[in-house]
C-alpha cells in the first residue's frame, strides 16, 4: 500500500468528498495523521478532511497529530464528536494531550468524559513528568484466575472493542492483585476447559508507577516482553507499559542527550515546528556561561605576554592544542555519557574506565605529540618541536581524562551525567591547556 | 537485579568451588534468562562452561541466543561437534546468522557443515544481505494462513504451527505460492466467528520491508505505525521473512550509539565499553584526531601571516581561545539539531531549506548576545579598541559557524554520507580556521 496518500489533497480541492472518504479507509492511522501535519494549514479544509475520517480510527488518528494540530481541531469541531474522540483515547495518549493543552479547555474537556475516565485521567495527572505512571494506558484486560481458558477467551472477545492492548492478558485475584501476565496465544494453544490458574508461572516483571521513564525502557530491553504492568506497593494492577511507548521515550531520551551533549537545552517539539526565539533561548545560556569560564584561558595567556613577545610562533600551535585537548576530551566523555545510558558502566566501575582511558590516551598522546613535533619543528625549529610535542602530549591525556571524569562527577552528585558534554569539557580542557602549554614552553625556552 | 547477583554472588562462588553441581543446578534453574545473562557475562571462561553445562537444556538453549558473541564463541569452542550443533538448531535463524557473522571464517565453515542441509541453506541465504539490512535481521519463522481457509482451520494452523513461530501476534496471509497478501493481527482471528473466511476479515493495509532496506527502516516503520513485527517480502512479493520488535529495539539502541560516538569522532565500538581492549579503542579514536591535526595546519598557517600584528598587539591573543571555543560550539550546536533531526525524521529538501534560514536567525539572535558579552570583557582586558575587534569577530565568527554546522551535514547528505560524520571535532577544527581568519582580518583593518 502506498504510503503517501497525496491524492487526498486533490480530492480534497475538488471536493469529492465521498470519493476521499472512501480512499481514506485504506490507510493506516499514522499515514493520516501525517497527511494532515504535512499538507494541511489550520483552516476549514483540516476539519472538513478530518470529520470524513472513519469513527473506528479517528481517535488514533488524533493521538497521532501534534499538539498544535489537535489544539486546532478540538477548537474547531462539536461538543459530540470531541467527545467521542477523547473518551476513546488511550489513557496514556489523553494525559499526554491534557498536559500540553491551556487549563480553561482542559477543564472543559475533562467535563466531557465519562465519570470514571474524568478521575482516571485526574489521577495520571498527578504522577510527575518523568514516571512510568505518565507513560502507562489503564486500558488493559485483566481476568481471574478460577476462570476457564474459553470463559476467558469469550472475555476477551466482549472486552476488545473497546481496548486495544490484548497481546498479553493479565491474571488479577478479587482485590486487583496482580497474579501474572499471559501472552495472549497461550489462550490459543491451551484447552478451552483448562483452568486459568493451571497455566500460571507467577513469574513476571512490574513496574512502580513512581520509577522513573528509563526504568521502563530498561526493562522491556532486556526482557523483550510487549508490555510491562504496572503495579502500586500492594501489588495492585494500576495499568500496562506497551513497547510502542518505549520506543518513542527512548528516541527522545536519545535526542535529550544529544542536545545535552552540544549544551542545547532540550527541545521539547520538533526542530521544524519551534521558533527561532525560542530555539535561541535554548542555545544561548551555555555559550554565554562557556564565554565567562573562558576568562581563565585569557587570563593565563596575559601572564605569559612577554614569552609570547619572545617566540611568535607559539601563538601558531595554541589553536591546534587547545582544539586536540577538547577533542580528546570529547571523546571520552562521550563514552562514559553512552556507556552509562545503556547500563554497561555503572559508578561502580569508575576506577576500571579511569585506568582503561587513561593507557588508551597516553597512546594517543604519544601519537599526536610526534604528529605535532614534526609539524613544530618544520615551523619553528627543534624547541619549538619539544614544545609543541610535549604540551600536545600533556594536553590530550589531561583532556581525556577531566572527560572521564566529568560524567561521573556528575552523576556521583545526581546531576545527569550528559551536562558533562562536549562544551564544557572543551572549555575546561582549554583553561589548562593553555596552562599547560605556556609552562612547558617557558620550562623549555629556559634551557 | 543486580542486589539479587551481588548478595547471591558469593554463594555462587562458594558452591564452583566445593563443585556441587547439584544444588547450584537447582539454584540456577529458578533463575530468569535476563539474569543468568548477566552471570554468565561476569564469570570467567571456564565457569561459563560449568554453568552453562549444568542448566536443563531448555533453559541453556534460551540462554545461549541471550549471550554475547564473545561468550557464545568461548561455550563453543569447549563443545562436542553433537552439542554445537543442537545448540543452533536451537537458535532463531536471525540470531544464528548474526553468530556465524562474528565467527572467524574456519570456525564458521565448520559449523555450517554442521547443520542439516535445510538450515544450512537458510543460514547462507540470510548471509547473502548486506551487513545492516533487513535481510540480517529478519527470521523466516511466521506463521501464515490462507485467505480461503475459515477462520476455524487457520486457529488450528496456528495452534498446530505457532510454537515454531518467533511471534504470532501477528498473522500473515500469503497464496499456495507465498506471495504475501495481508498482515492481521491475532487478535482479530480470535475475535471473528470461525465459519467466517479469512479473506473476510482481511483489510489490506499493511506495511512491507523487502531485504535490502537498512535496518534502520526497519526502525522506523515500527515506531510509526506501532507495530509489534513487520513482513520482509522480496520483489516478486514472496514473503521471505518477518522482523520482530524485540531485534528492532536493539538496532535502534546500536545506531543511537553509534550516532553519539560519530559526533565525538570515534569510530562505532560495535563492542561493550567495559570488554573492548585498549588497541582497539585508540584505533577507533586515533584516526579522527590525527585528521584533525592536519586540518588545524591551516589555523596555525594563518595566525604566522599575521605574526607582526600580534607582535604589536598581543592582547588579541588573550581572545583567541575564546573566540575560537565559541566558533566550535555555535557551530556543534546547529549540527547537532540538523542531524538529530534527519535521524528522526525523513526529511525533504525543501525542510532543509526552512532549517537554514532558522539557523540563520537563530545565529544572529546568539552572534548579538555573544557580541555584546565579549565587548564587556574585552574592556577589562584590553581597552575600547580591542574589545571593539574582538566583539565584531565574534558576531561574525558565531554566524558564520552557526551557518557552517547546518550545511555541512546537508552537503554529507547529498553526497550520500552519513550526516553524523560532521563531528564536533571536525567542526570545532574548521570553525577555528575560520575564526583566526575572521579575527585578525578585523583586528588588521581596525587597528592599523
Amino acid at each position: 500500500m502506498s504510503e503517501k496518500p497525496v491524492n487526498f489533497a486533490e480530492l480534497l480541492k475538488d471536493r469529492r468528498l465521498k470519493k476521499l472518504k472512501e480512499e481514506i479507509k485504506f490507510y493506516k492511522a499514522p499515514d493520516i495523521a501525517k497527511f494532515i501535519e504535512q499538507y494541511l494549514d489550520y483552516d476549514s479544509d483540516l476539519i472538513i478532511f478530518f470529520n470524513l475520517i472513519p469513527a473506528e480510527i479517528i481517535s488514533d488518528v488524533f493521538s497521532e497529530l501534534d499538539i498544535e494540530t489537535q489544539h486546532f481541531i478540538l477548537t474547531e469541531i462539536s461538543n459530540e464528536k470531541i467527545k467521542d474522540i477523547i473518551s476513546n483515547l488511550e489513557s496514556d495518549d489523553r494525559v499526554a494531550l491534557f498536559d500540553e493543552l491551556p487549563e480553561n479547555l482542559v477543564n472543559r474537556l475533562l467535563n466531557l468524559l465519562p465519570k470514571s475516565k474524568k478521575s482516571n485521567t485526574i489521577k495520571l495527572l498527578s504522577y510527575s513528568k518523568n514516571s512510568i505512571g505518565r507513560a502507562m494506558t489503564t486500558d488493559f484486560i485483566s481476568i481471574r484466575e478460577n476462570w476457564s481458558v474459553a470463559k476467558s477467551l469469550n472475555y476477551i472477545r466482549r472486552k476488545s472493542s473497546e481496548i486495544k492492548n490484548v497481546d498479553i492478558i493479565f491474571v488479577t485475584d478479587n482485590q486487583g492483585i496482580l497474579l501474572d501476565s499471559l501472552d495472549l496465544e497461550k489462550f490459543i494453544f491451551e484447552e478451552p476447559n483448562t483452568i486459568v490458574k493451571k497455566i500460571l508461572d507467577y513469574s513476571f516483571i512490574k513496574l512502580s508507577p513512581y520509577d522513573k521513564k528509563e526504568k521502563g525502557i530498561e526493562l522491556i530491553n532486556k526482557y523483550n516482553v510487549v508490555a510491562i504492568p504496572v503495579t502500586d506497593n500492594k501489588n495492585r494492577l494500576l495499568g500496562i507499559v506497551t513497547f510502542d511507548d518505549i520506543m518513542d521515550i527512548e528516541q527522545e531520551e536519545v535526542s535529550r542527550i544529544f542536545y545535552k551533549k552540544s549544551a542545547i537545552t532540550p527541545l521539547e517539539k520538533d526542530y521544524l515546528s519551534t521558533n527561532v526565539f525560542y530555539i535561541f533561548i535554548k542555545r544561548v545560556p551555555w555559550l554565554i556561561a562557556l564565554v565567562f569560564v573562558n576568562l581563565f584561558s585569557g587570563g593565563i595567556i596575559s601572564i605569559y605576554e612577554d614569552v609570547i613577545q619572545k617566540m611568535v610562533a607559539l601563538v601558531f600551535f595554541l589553536p591546534l592544542l587547545i582544539a586536540s585537548a577538547g577533542n580528546s576530551g570529547a571523546q571520552s566523555s562521550t563514552l562514559v555519557i553512552r556507556a552509562m545510558a545503556t547500563n554497561e558502566i555503572e559508578l561502580k566501575d569508575i576506577l576500571k574506565v579511569i585506568i582503561k582511558d587513561f593507557l588508551v590516551s597516553l597512546l594517543l598522546g604519544i601519537v599526536m605529540g610526534l604528529a605535532v613535533s614534526i609539524l613544530g619543528f618544520i615551523r619553528g625549529g627543534i624547541k619549538i618541536a619539544f614544545i609543541v610535542g610535549i604540551s600536545m602530549f600533556s594536553v590530550v591525556v589531561f583532556g581525556s581524562i577531566l572527560g572521564t571524569l566529568l560524567p561521573f562527577l556528575f552523576s556521583f552528585v545526581r546531576i545527569d551525567p550528559a551536562n558533562g558534554s562536549s562544551p564544557l569539557v572543551t572549555t575546561l580542557a582549554d583553561i589548562f591547556g593553555v596552562f599547560l602549554y605556556f609552562i612547558i614552553a617557558t620550562t623549555i625556552l629556559k634551557f | 537485579m543486580n542486589i539479587l547477583k551481588n548478595l547471591l554472588w558469593p554463594e555462587i562462588e562458594e558452591l564452583i568451588d566445593l563443585k556441587e553441581w547439584k544444588i547450584l543446578k537447582n539454584i540456577l534453574s529458578e533463575w530468569d534468562i535476563p539474569n543468568l545473562v548477566e552471570l554468565i557475562k561476569e564469570v570467567d571462561d571456564k565457569n561459563k562452561i560449568i554453568i552453562f553445562r549444568i542448566l536443563p537444556k531448555n533453559i541453556s538453549n534460551e540462554l545461549f541466543s541471550e549471550i554475547d558473541y564473545e561468550d557464545q564463541k568461548v561455550i563453543l569452542s569447549k563443545m562436542t561437534d553433537q552439542q554445537i550443533k543442537e545448540i543452533l538448531l536451537e537458535l532463531e535463524p536471525d540470531d544464528r546468522t548474526m553468530l556465524f557473522e562474528e565467527l572467524p571464517g574456519k570456525i564458521l565453515q565448520k559449523y555450517l557443515n554442521l547443520l542439516p542441509d535445510e538450515e544450512r541453506k537458510e543460514a547462507l541465504e540470510l548471509f547473502g544481505y548486506p551487513e545492516e539490512s533487513v535481510g540480517r535481521l529478519m527470521t523466516p519463522n511466521y506463521t501464515a494462513v490462507r485467505p480461503e481457509w475459515t477462520i476455524k482451520k487457520a486457529l488450528e494452523h496456528i495452534k498446530e504451527r505457532g510454537y515454531k513461530s518467533e511471534t504470532i501476534n501477528v498473522i500473515y496471509i500469503t497464496d499456495e505460492k507465498w506471495h504475501f497478501l495481508d498482515a492481521l493481527e491475532l487478535k482479530k482471528f480470535i475475535l471473528a466467528s470461525p465459519e467466517l473466511l479469512v479473506k473476510d476479515i482481511m483489510d489490506y493495509i499493511f506495511v512491507t520491508l523487502s531485504p535490502y532496506d537498512d535496518r534502520e527502516k526497519a526502525v522506523s516503520l515500527m515506531r510509526h505505525y506501532n507495530l509489534s513485527a513487520l513482513p520482509v517480502v522480496d520483489s516478486d512479493n514472496i514473503l521471505v521473512g518477518i522482523v520482530t520488535f524485540d531485534d528492532v529495539m536493539d538496532v535502534a539502541k546500536e545506531e543511537a550509539t553509534e550516532d553519539f560516538h560519530k559526533t565525538a569522532g570515534i569510530l562505532p565500538l560495535e563492542e561493550n565499553y567495559l570488554k573492548i581492549d585498549i588497541r582497539k579503542l585508540f584505533l577507533k579514536r586515533i584516526g579522527w584526531l590525527l585528521s584533525l591535526v592536519f586540518i588545524n595546519i591551516f589555523s596555525g598557517a594563518i595566525i604566522s601571516r599575521f605574526e607582526n600584528l600580534i607582535m604589536t598587539f598581543v592582547a588579541l591573543v588573550f581572545f583567541m581561545p575564546l573566540l575560537n571555543d565559541s566558533a566550535g560550539n555555535a557551530g556543534s550546536q546547529s549540527a547537532t539539531l540538523i542531524i538529530r533531526f534527519m535521524a528522526t525524521n525523513e526529511m525533504k529538501w525543501k525542510d532543509g531549506l526552512i532549517i537554514l534560514l532558522k539557523d540563520f536567525f537563530v545565529a544572529i539572535l546568539l552572534a548579538i548576545a555573544m557580541g555584546i558579552s565579549v565587548f564587556l570583557l574585552g574592556m577589562f582586558r584590553g581597552g575600547i579598541r580591542v574589545s571593539i575587534v574582538a566583539s565584531l569577530a565574534m558576531f561574525t565568527i558565531i554566524v558564520i559557524s552557526s551557518i557552517l554546522g547546518t550545511i555541512l551535514p546537508l552537503i554529507l547528505k547529498a553526497f550520500r554520507i552519513d550526516p553524523a560524520t560532521a563531528s564536533s571535532p571536525l567542526i570545532t577544527s574548521l570553525a577555528d580556521i575560520i575564526s583566526v581568519t575572521v579575527y585578525f582580518t578585523i583586528a588588521k583593518i581596525i587597528l592599523f
